[in-house]
């Protein structure tokens, strides 16, 4: 019996995912989450039956029962926010708290695959996150207007974090930029994120600051905005943090269209996006070894392109059902537990399910707009948008990245690569939208 | 209230462009890694670095490889207990089927995955997967012919050298032979030994991978370069040969300075006429033999499934009379692979269309289901009917009248060309060549044979390529 599970885990994992894909999209049609409940608790059920199988399968392959036990405590610690969280804010998204679950789940069992230590460390992260994102909603309905007083100290906050990160921070990875304080390590930029879409919220989108008669914010602020927007991304280029500064320009080129409405804004940004690769791939041969690699992977298989065709390997041999858990050879790829994790979920637990990751990811992403939609305040309303766009195009580059659609950038896939800073930002950032969602939900319209 | 609601939904506009961009980013996204999963990755995962192939068989048991006819030329044996995989024709087909006990090689590697997937019937699989029992991988067969493989392989004798027999009309490899060669049974084991000798470089596929001057057989390419530029026509030319051509300080000689006197252009075609063909070289205009000889694919990726070298064409508008005329009669640095030339050839007898050369006939799992049926696939039209036709008349020509008079036959019409390719600095030596292509009611074959450092084509590759087209036509004892 144990081996017929173990040999049939791949099929039942691929379906319970497919399955949880699809419930995430069911949930569009009803317009009430009252409507939708139903279809939210098979997603959870569907949630701890793809964790517990896999550990399932991990306890087994690994011959380590012990994986039980941590299974059950994630299990428990799953339940207890999604039980949390309707009880405490019965008006949040319940589909964003179930994905949240899901793709933890889908991480911790991947992570426990790859690392065990490392997927404790994970956990322990995850688990504080989650318990302060659980104060999160109610600290953002209580400060609504105290946010906005500090803007203009939101984009100098960001400024002085990414010039520390640049002056004091260490290279892992090649890109990524570590900041070690107090004996915690971790990546600054991924909380400047945060930081900088309340800044060009608070900059261009603040009712009380928009001129009656254009109906735009003052010159003076759209200026420092655009300024203090590029230096960000400059000092991010200067670090070599391509992905991060990719991200910050898209953040930034949406949230001042949104803000400003002004179609030419997407235009230009498009045009000056394409003469910033230009002038960086002329300027920095980092990105001209990364454009090579992405090119001909194969040309130089035991060199530059050796993590990226590692990478295509991992998914091209797992293929659509997958080799299954401890089948495979993820390991293989250097980082894969950070930025090639969507490799190693390919490559073992198959492309079916790594596409229906993909969907999910689609599906956060539709709800933070369709939240954002749903806020009558400008300013809120480009805040959740604009952290709409940075998780939408961080999966964007991130899976492009390893699937050789776009050369590589370095960054994560929220939620699901290991790493403590980029777990618990993107925590807070779901957070933050709950929070906004909950503030704004029936106060307009 | 209504007003409100308009400003809203006005509002929005940015934010539901936003959606419709992303919702583009994800679908381009996702339809990409679909594709690639589904058509690009099988091509590039039997890649010799990705070690994860070996993955695979802990849970696929390895196919087995057929000939045409389903003799066995691969499969999985056990030995003393310990599963190897058994090649029972040894060295016959070492390079064409290859081997998958040190790292992997030949059909062994393009058909590595296909081999490794099984296709048995999904109940099956499931059980045995629950069962915890690998599944039987599919099985591969070839177009591969024994009886022509026998004999290409003994027409080659000790020589080093390549031979290829291809099925004309529909671009499958009947028959691939190099040597020297190795005994894939026993490759692992002896690894150290079959790679250290460079100069026997047992392990280098000639066909494919073979890169030789192809002497007088490239006057086909000049030939037709000189019927493009003419109209296809060819009653103007006239050469005196007295044995050698000079011009420019750069001489040529005709094989073994034989003397042709006055020939037309069939004439130094069919007698192989180096002085004729040399003064062709010099009259024709380079960039027109530049497009010709990269239409026939010179420097560049053939129609092959396996690994292989791209033949090489120097000439262009800088190039010195001497490297014209050099390259005129297929010397200088104008190399060729034997599959090369056999693709050609194939094109010539094809009326002008290049097939995929393909060894691989179907994959069927292990119960004898069609899994995958490979169809005759056109490569491209490398020329046109009429030019073929001409080359063709040309080539029958050699049979009849030149160089190739050992090939004639009363059962079946060939017709090829013959060269004598001289190599390195070494004077007197010289690789014997012929490619061509019979043609009767039935479909024709193409071969093409190289023997290395063996003498002229005529007198060695000649009657090695009579040996095959007579085994292709059941005649023996000739």
């Amino acid at each position: 019996m144990s081996d017929a599970l173990l040999g049939l885990s791949r099929y039942l994992l691929t379906l319970f995912v497919i399955f949880y894909t699809f419930h995430c999209f069911v949930v569009f049609i009803f317009k009430s989450e009252e409507e939708r409940t139903p279809f939210y608790v098979i997603q959870n059920i569907l949630m701890a039956l793809t964790h517990i199988l896999g550990f399932y399968v991990l306890a087994v392959r690994s011959s380590d029962p012990d994986l039980l036990f941590i299974c059950a405590f994630q299990e428990v610690m799953f339940f207890a926010v999604i039980i949390l969280y309707r009880m405490i804010y019965p008006g949040a998204s319940r589909l964003i708290t179930n994905n949240i679950c899901f793709l933890l789940a889908v991480s911790f069992i991947i992570l426990t695959r790859l690392s065990y230590d490392r997927s404790i460390r994970q956990f322990v992260v995850v688990a504080v996150s989650l318990v302060l994102t659980l104060i999160i909603p109610f600290v953002i309905s209580k400060l609504e207007f105290l946010l906005k007083r500090y803007t203009m100290y939101y984009g100098v906050a960001g400024i002085i974090i990414l010039l520390a990160m640049m002056t004091r921070g260490t290279v892992t990875n090649g890109s990524k930029i570590t900041l070690t304080i107090g004996g915690m390590t971790f990546l600054p930029s991924e909380f400047v994120k945060v930081l900088f879409v309340f800044f060009i919220a608070g900059m261009l989108a603040d009712e009380d600051n928009i001129d009656e008669e254009t109906g735009l914010p003052h010159r003076n602020r759209i200026i420092s905005a655009v300024l203090i927007s590029a230096l960000h991304i400059l000092i991010l280029a200067m670090c070599k943090d391509l992905g991060g500064a990719m991200i910050f320009f898209v953040v930034a080129v949406f949230t001042m269209y949104a803000a400003l409405k002004k179609p030419l804004i997407l235009a230009g940004g498009a045009v000056s996006g394409v003469l910033a690769s230009i002038v960086g791939y002329k300027l920095f041969s980092h990105v001209r070894v990364r454009v090579a690699a992405w090119r001909d992977p194969f040309a130089d298989i035991e060199g530059k392109g050796y993590q990226l065709s590692q990478s295509l390997f991992a998914i091209g041999t797992g293929s659509w059902a997958g080799m299954g858990l401890f089948m495979g050879s993820p390991e293989k790829i250097p980082v894969v537990e950070a930025d090639f994790i969507f490799s190693a979920i390919s490559e073992e637990m198959g492309c079916l399910f790594s596409l229906c990751l993909i969907l999910i990811c689609l599906s956060n992403f539709l709800m933070f707009m369709n939240i954002s939609m749903s806020i009558g305040d400008g300013y809120f309303k480009v805040i959740s948008l604009g952290l709409a766009v940075n998780y939408g195009f961080q999966i964007f580059l991130t899976i492009g990245g390893v699937t050789k659609l776009i050369p590589l950038t370095g960054v994560t896939l929220p939620l699901v690569s290991y790493g403590g800073t980029s777990v618990m930002s993107t925590l807070f950032m779901f957070a933050i939208i709950q929070g906004l969602y909950i503030m704004k939900r029936g106060t307009q319209g | 209230m209504k007003r409100k609601k308009d400003e809203n939904r006005k509002n929005n506009l940015e934010l539901k462009v936003t959606v419709y961009i992303f919702l583009a980013l994800f679908l381009i996204l996702i339809g990409y890694f679909a594709f690639y999963v589904q058509f690009s990755a099988p091509k590039q995962i039997v890649n010799s670095y990705n070690m994860r192939q070996k993955n695979l068989e802990q849970m696929v048991i390895r196919g087995t490889i057929f000939s045409d006819k389903g003799e066995v030329l691969a499969r999985e044996a056990l030995k003393d207990g310990v599963e190897v995989r058994n090649y029972p024709y040894a060295e016959l087909f070492a390079h064409a089927v290859g081997f998958c006990t040190y790292g992997n090689y030949g059909l062994e590697k393009t058909a590595n995955i296909d081999l490794l997937t099984s296709n048995a019937p999904v109940d099956e699989r499931l059980g045995k997967e629950m069962a915890g029992v690998r599944n039987t991988g599919d099985n591969i067969f070839t177009s591969l012919n024994l009886e022509l493989q026998k004999t290409a392989y003994q027409v080659l004798g000790n020589y080093r050298g390549a031979v290829i027999v291809m099925e004309t009309e529909t671009g499958r490899i009947l028959a691939m032979v190099s040597k020297p060669d190795f005994d894939p049974n026993t490759v692992s084991e002896n690894w150290a030994k079959i790679s250290a000798d460079e100069e026997e470089a047992a392990l280098v596929n000639r066909c494919v991978s073979g890169l030789y001057p192809p002497g007088s057989t490239f006057k086909t390419v000049m030939l037709l370069e000189y019927l493009r530029e003419h109209d296809l026509e060819d009653e103007g030319y006239s050469y005196g040969c007295n044995g050698h051509f000079i011009k420019d300080d750069s001489k040529i000689e005709c094989y073994h300075g034989t003397v042709h006197g006055t020939v037309d252009l069939l004439g130094s075609y069919a007698r192989s006429c180096n002085c004729s063909f040399a003064n062709i070289g010099t009259q024709l205009r380079i960039p027109g033999l530049e497009d010709t000889a990269d239409e026939l694919l010179f420097n560049r990726v053939l129609p092959v499934e396996s690994d292989h070298k791209k033949s090489a064409f120097v000439l262009n508008s800088t190039s010195g009379t001497g490297d014209i005329m050099q390259t005129s009669i297929g010397q200088g640095d104008t190399l060729v692979t034997p599959m090369h030339l056999c693709l050609i050839t194939q094109a010539i007898a094809n009326d002008g269309i290049m097939m995929k050369a393909t060894l691989i006939d179907r994959q069927e799992n292990y119960l004898g289901t069609v899994i995958k049926q490979q169809k005759p696939s056109q490569y491209k039209r490398v020329m046109k009917t009429e030019e073929a036709q001409i080359l063709k008349d040309y080539m029958k020509e050699v049979v009849s009248s030149g160089t190739g008079k050992k090939l004639k036959s009363s059962y079946y019409t060939a017709a090829g060309k013959t060269g004598s390719a001289e190599f390195g600095t070494e004077k007197g030596k010289s690789h014997a060549w012929f490619t061509g292509f019979s043609e009767t009611d039935g479909p024709g074959i193409t071969v093409t044979v190289l023997i290395e450092r063996a003498g002229s084509g005529g007198d060695y590759a000649v009657p090695a390529a009579k040996r095959i087209f007579d085994a292709y036509y059941g005649i023996s004892g000739l």
